[in-house]
């Protein structure tokens, strides 16, 4: 039997990798002088103002720690236009920035190919060269940069997902705060719809965001203990957990127990919030920062955070969902400079602690986890809730997370088919069958 | 029979309601506070009012560079593109020269090809040219659209007869004697149909200056709008006051230009 002769979508992107790769040859190999000490201005590329504000605040350390005197020169445009400017930057040879943060869902265009060992910096030998480092930092917030054995961009998070519920419409409705299982928090969200009106649970459903679409599911899915790819970066969604997962979900949003709501940062989210029609939800822990305290600010001391609900079958009390990487452009005058800012910023232990503080975002570093002032750290918005030492106590559960080149094309094909479970249009077994057929027809694997 | 309006009119002022309904709801979302921008119920009316969307809009980002930057950018591309446009028009409705068919056809045809697909290559030849500073390259991709290049050339071969043309040869006329003083004039509302057209390709363009420009107080106003609604805090109330203000230049050039613009559009519409 022959093999099956390759099909247009796989010709046109064998194509396209080819000529980027042949891109990048070309643009590569410029001679450039290090700079190993002195002024430098760094040029860092990133979509959220926090981490500005966060390098910019880490200058004076790392002028201390460092033969370099650091200035930044900022630019800022959206997570998946970062990548498009820095590839068509990196072609044209002239503009590339020192630092650029990937937002963990955007990466995957890096792995295409060869992209990221061409255009970015192995940071796997200088966090070697570090005592310790290596061993601190936690795997699964390095795998979904790696490739090959190499290291291309630093966690900002450890984004665990939990679950947020408010707290006085708890009290108020006698609803116990602490259910152990999934399937019990449904059938008491299924009461809560009934009697009033309200849901404990949230998909989103933006037709146009089919990052958003799937992130609804790949949080649980992730705790159940699926994935959408393995280590090698294979699609292992087809699964017994994704199938549970999806029908768990699909059968809240008959019983109410979960609403479909069709933006978690827009306007929809916000009037259900504001209305009451959503008093719980899973979501990461960025979620509180990004999502309750800037839409409800009215809402402060209402909310609390908990671990998630475990599900009867198996699986954690955590899963990952988010987090950006910065990585380093290589071969240009400031790479080292940019490196030592890297590593003498975002991964010691003081930059780590004002992460938490300022952003909101978690350590990286298993060490941190201990650090005291951290643990006493109490949330306003939270009603003075510890949540540090409640993120220290899930830490263990959290998943691996890996990530494929070809994720962009499971996030669209995987969104169509969810929609359309959630609809009733097809039972989640044929959703995940058609998506799984649906991603190896289109990635060709 | 006497045929009564009423239904027709109904319709189109429920029509007229469809499609203001967004700018009215942008323009009352920027006189509110950032809570009450999605309140529920909805309220048109901003209550209470506020101007700290705009304050803020304006003390936080270089927004009024942006706003010149656009600005200046489409006024220029859309001067230079209408005039080209108009020029290569006319030259293939009224001259014949070897490959006239063939090069005709090669424009029209990268109507088909996508921005996207040019961009980078665009983007490297102005590079390794040393053409690729911020306020050269804005405009250069907007100064020959082949849309603006087909629509002139039909224009002028249904309302430029060749007569004209040939009377102030006779009379002496150069060729772009002609071009100034006849054909132009008689372009006039294709003209402003174009003028609008490419002024909004050019203001709304996004891509491009993504790509090109990495200096924030260069950015254009879809740029600059876009980072204040990236990452997870999207910032609504300044992005829906950046967005009323950015509505006015096209609002005003669509006022100006009302009367060529309806002209050049219902050309061709009515039998002569």
């Amino acid at each position: 039997m022959f093999p099956a002769p390759p099909t247009r979508r796989t010709l046109l992107r064998g194509a396209l990798g080819l000529s980027t790769a042949a891109a990048l040859t070309a643009c590569g190999g410029g001679s450039t002088t290090a700079r190993t000490s002195g002024d430098v201005t760094l040029s860092l590329w990133t979509h959220d103002p926090g981490y500005e504000d966060f390098f910019r605040m880490g200058i004076p350390e790392a002028d201390r720690l460092t033969d370099f005197r650091y200035h930044l020169d900022v630019t800022r445009a959206g997570p998946g236009d970062l990548v498009t400017k820095l590839l068509a930057q990196a072609v044209a040879g002239r503009g590339t920035p020192d630092t650029i943060g990937f937002e963990i869902g955007s990466f995957p265009r890096m792995l295409r190919g060869d992209i990221a060992p061409r255009l970015l910096h192995d940071l796997t030998p200088d966090i070697a060269a570090v005592p310790g480092l290596k061993e601190d930092l936690l795997p699964a917030r390095l795998a979904p940069y790696s490739k090959d054995g190499g290291l291309y961009a630093l966690d900002s998070d450890t984004p665990m997902v939990v679950y947020y519920y408010r707290d006085d419409l708890f009290s108020k409705w006698n609803l116990p705060p602490d259910t152990a299982t999934w399937e019990e928090h449904a059938e008491l969200g299924a009461r809560v719809h009934k009697d009033h009106g309200a849901s404990l649970c949230v998909v989103s459903t933006v037709g146009s965001d089919a990052g958003q679409v799937v992130q609804s599911f790949q949080m649980l899915l992730y705790q159940r203990g699926g994935a959408f790819f393995d280590a090698e970066g294979e699609l292992v969604l087809d699964s017994p957990e994704a199938e549970e997962t999806l029908r768990f979900l699909c059968e809240g949003l008959r019983t109410g127990f979960v609403i479909d709501i069709s933006d978690y940062y827009g306007a929809a989210m916000q009037t259900a919030l504001k209305t009451n029609k959503v008093v719980g939800l899973p979501m990461a822990i960025w979620y509180k920062n990004y999502g309750l305290v800037p839409n409800v600010p009215e809402q402060k001391g209402r909310w609390r955070v908990r671990g998630l609900p475990r599900f009867t079958k198996g699986g954690g009390v955590t899963a990952a969902l988010g987090g950006t990487g910065f990585g380093v452009v290589k071969d240009k005058a400031n790479t080292e400079a940019a490196v030592d800012f890297l590593l003498n910023t975002w991964l010691t232990h003081d930059g780590q602690v004002r992460r938490f503080t300022e952003t909101g975002y978690l350590p990286t570093r298993r060490s941190v986890y201990e650090d005291p002032a951290l643990n006493a750290t109490k949330d306003d918005f939270c009603g003075g809730q510890q949540l540090f030492k409640l993120y220290r106590s899930l830490l263990p559960d959290v998943p691996a997370f890996y990530q494929s080149p070809d994720q962009s094309i499971l996030f669209d094909v995987l969104a169509g088919n969810l929609l359309r479970a959630y609809r009733g249009d097809v039972s989640p077994r044929r959703a995940l069958q058609q998506t799984a057929a649906d991603y190896r027809d289109q990635a060709g694997r | 029979m006497m045929r009564t309006r009423t239904p027709l009119y109904g319709t189109l002022v429920l029509l007229l309601l469809a499609f203001l309904a967004p700018l009215l709801w942008a323009l009352s979302g920027s006189f509110k506070p950032r809570g009450d921008i999605f309140a529920y119920p909805p309220r048109l009316l901003p209550d209470p009012f506020t101007l700290d969307n705009y304050q803020r809009l304006f003390s936080g980002q270089p927004f009024w560079r942006w706003f010149l930057m656009s600005t200046v950018v489409a006024l220029v591309a859309t001067t230079v593109s209408v005039f080209v446009c108009a020029l290569a028009g006319y030259g293939f409705a009224k001259y014949r020269f070897a490959g006239k068919r063939l090069l005709f056809g090669v424009m029209f045809s990268s109507l088909s090809v996508p921005f996207a697909v040019i961009l980078v290559p665009l983007f490297v030849i102005l590079v390794k040219t040393g053409l690729g500073s911020p306020w050269f390259a804005l405009i250069v991709p907007w100064v020959a659209p082949a849309f603006g290049i087909f629509m002139m050339q039909q224009y002028i071969v249904q309302s430029v007869p060749d007569s004209v043309i040939e009377a102030a040869r006779i009379d002496g006329a150069s060729e772009f004697g002609i071009f100034r003083t006849i054909v132009l004039p008689l372009l006039r509302p294709s003209l402003g149909a174009l003028a609008v057209w490419q002024f909004l390709q050019s203001y709304n363009s996004f891509l491009w200056p993504l790509v090109l420009v990495s200096d924030s107080s260069q950015y254009t106003l879809p740029l600059g709008l876009q980072t204040l609604f990236v990452s997870e805090q999207r910032q609504y109330d300044l992005v829906l006051a950046g967005a009323v203000i950015a509505v006015v230049p096209a609002v005003a050039l669509f006022v100006v230009l009302r009367k060529q613009l309806l002209e050049g559009l219902s050309t061709g519409a009515v039998k002569g």
